[in-house]
């Protein structure tokens, strides 16, 4: 299992893609950070936190990152590689689904750095204490678990729908289109979909009827879990080319 | 010696078509076997189950006894090189090695070695694959395939996309690694790619087994004419024809049955004819091959 996860961790780090997921991020949340900590004028304790809270933006670009990389498996036959060494579908999902969720981790954290001293420069002179280290590290904490298991929800997305295009259309209309709908008009419903969750688990985004936090935490694990083990079920039964 | 590779019985439908159709062979230990049929007749999907890609819809395929998701170290037993497995273009090839060194639990320093033994530099391994040609890509293939330093090796269409210098490469590497007490299983839709290197043949026409078994097998026994070139050939069809021999008169020369090259050349120096030439006529591999095969290429 250490070498398939250090063979997961090579591959990300010797693409382009998730530097490119990074700068993306960096770049929305710079901005995002920038323009609410200028024109919001956060006047409380509170507000300022929220205003410098990034990985409610990230989780949704590290979902789609996790789908692009077990996709990009497929698309350029780099999975039959794998099964060959590691015939186990099982061990080998499991592995990828283990680096993205350490690739998120770090992602949430040095983002969520840079935003904290972008954005608490700039509200300084905003009335108001500041947030204290425990709130920062707390946002930091939470912020890291949501990304985490986002990256492992694509992952497991991604396993299970093969195509990527498919996959990433996909899971971009369910979050977007679906599941928006749903928190907007059933909350009681929305509460326990992947944005629903995940907002309930970050103190920036406490959407209406939320889950608590740890509710929020187990809501989001439970879809990583049960996508996984679609996953691997539909995998049994699959060929690879 | 035993069998590194047992296929029995193999069948697999892919909805209402059948791939393969109840195929059984063996592939000899440390023997290097062809495995031959027309495109689409069903190779790299036999290829696919016994590396345990795919799933049989009946039959089994096992790999020193053994299915391959149950042997205990697959990189280790047995090295493949398949068209369908790929190489993300934007990683370089040493990189995509260093990752199933790891997988594999094996040095990185493992990597630059298989690189070596494929010839490609150092420059070339450094490089995205998507820079890659072919050829290197033929070539990175079996670098992949070398890693675990495997006993058997399985190549689906190896010579693929090479140029003539590339083949010749090829071929020298499988003799090479043969020679080295590998298992070698290649499969190739063109005769004369594996003619020369491989010592048994497997022959699949639309999923079924044609033929199996030594390639001189394949190469037709018996001489089936001999072609006689004479000065004059009057006095010597007759002396042919009348010591039994099915003679066909041609502009010059004659297609003899029924006798061997000795006994015309004896017919020949009783009669006084001067030979200017007198060969035996064999059906060639890739007759035989495209009559195995049905005719289709």
């Amino acid at each position: 299992m250490t070498g398939l996860l250090r063979a997961e961790l090579i591959k990300l780090r010797t693409t382009r893609t998730a530097l490119g997921f990074a700068l993306i991020s960096l770049l929305l949340v710079v901005t995002i950070v920038t323009l609410v900590s200028l024109l919001d004028d956060p006047s409380t304790t509170e507000d300022k936190r929220n205003a410098i809270e990034s990985s409610g933006v990230i989780a949704t670009i590290l979902i789609i990152f996790g789908v692009v990389g077990a996709t990009g498996e497929h698309r350029h036959g780099t999975i039959t590689s794998t099964f060959l060494i590691v015939p186990d579908r099982v061990r080998a999902t499991l592995s990828k689904l283990l680096a993205y969720a350490a690739a998120g981790v770090l992602f949430a954290v040095l983002i969520q750095i840079v935003a904290a001293a972008i954005g608490l420069t700039l509200v300084s002179g905003e009335p108001g204490a500041a947030p204290g280290a425990g709130d920062l590290l707390e946002m930091t904490g939470l912020g890291a678990l949501a990304c985490a298991l986002s990256a492992a929800l694509g992952v497991a997305v991604g396993a299970l729908i093969r195509n990527q295009v498919a996959a990433v259309v996909g899971a971009l209309a369910w979050l977007f289109i679906l599941e928006s709908t749903l928190i907007g008009l059933v909350p009681s419903v929305g509460r326990f979909t992947v944005s629903g969750a995940t907002s309930s688990l970050l103190p920036s985004m406490q959407i209406d009827d939320g889950l608590s936090q740890v509710a929020g935490g187990l809501v989001l694990l439970a879809w990583v879990l049960v996508l996984s083990a679609a996953a691997v079920l539909a995998d049994r039964a699959r060929d690879v080319t | 010696m035993g069998a590194a590779i047992e296929v029995e019985g193999l069948t697999k439908r892919f909805g209402a078509v059948t791939a393969i159709d109840d195929l059984s062979f063996s592939v000899r230990e440390g023997a290097v076997t062809g495995f031959l049929g027309p495109n689409g007749a069903g190779k790299t999907t036999t290829l696919r189950i016994v590396l345990g890609l795919a799933g049989a819809t009946s039959g089994r395929a096992v790999v020193q006894g053994k299915p391959y998701d149950q042997l205990d170290d697959p990189a280790g037993t047995v090295g493949a090189s398949l068209e369908a497995a790929g190489f993300h273009p934007g990683r370089s090839g040493r990189d995509h090695l260093r990752a199933l060194c790891a997988m594999a639990r094996l040095p990185m320093s493992r990597a630059d070695e298989v690189l070596r033994i494929v010839d490609l530099d150092e420059k070339a391994g450094a490089r995205r694959v998507g820079g890659y040609s072919m050829g290197m890509r033929q070539r990175l293939h079996l670098a992949a395939a070398l890693l675990g330093d495997p006993a058997i090796l399985i190549l689906d269409e190896p010579a693929n996309g090479l140029d003539p210098q590339g083949i010749r490469w090829l071929r020298e590497t499988l003799r090479g690694l043969a020679k080295e007490g590998r298992t070698v299983l290649v499969s190739s839709h063109v005769l004369s790619e594996v003619a020369q290197t491989a010592d048994d043949v497997v022959v699949i026409a639309r999923g079924r087994l044609v033929d199996q078994g030594p390639v001189e097998r394949l190469s037709g026994g018996e001489a089936a004419a001999v072609i006689v070139r004479a000065g004059e050939l009057g006095a010597l069809t007759a002396a042919l024809e009348a010591t039994g021999g099915d003679v066909e008169r041609n502009d010059g020369w004659l297609r003899v049955r029924n006798l061997d090259a000795p006994a015309i050349g004896a017919a020949a120096l009783a009669q006084g004819v001067a030979l200017h030439a007198l060969y035996e006529e064999r059906a060639s591999l890739e007759d035989v091959f495209l009559r195995l095969t049905g005719g289709e290429r």
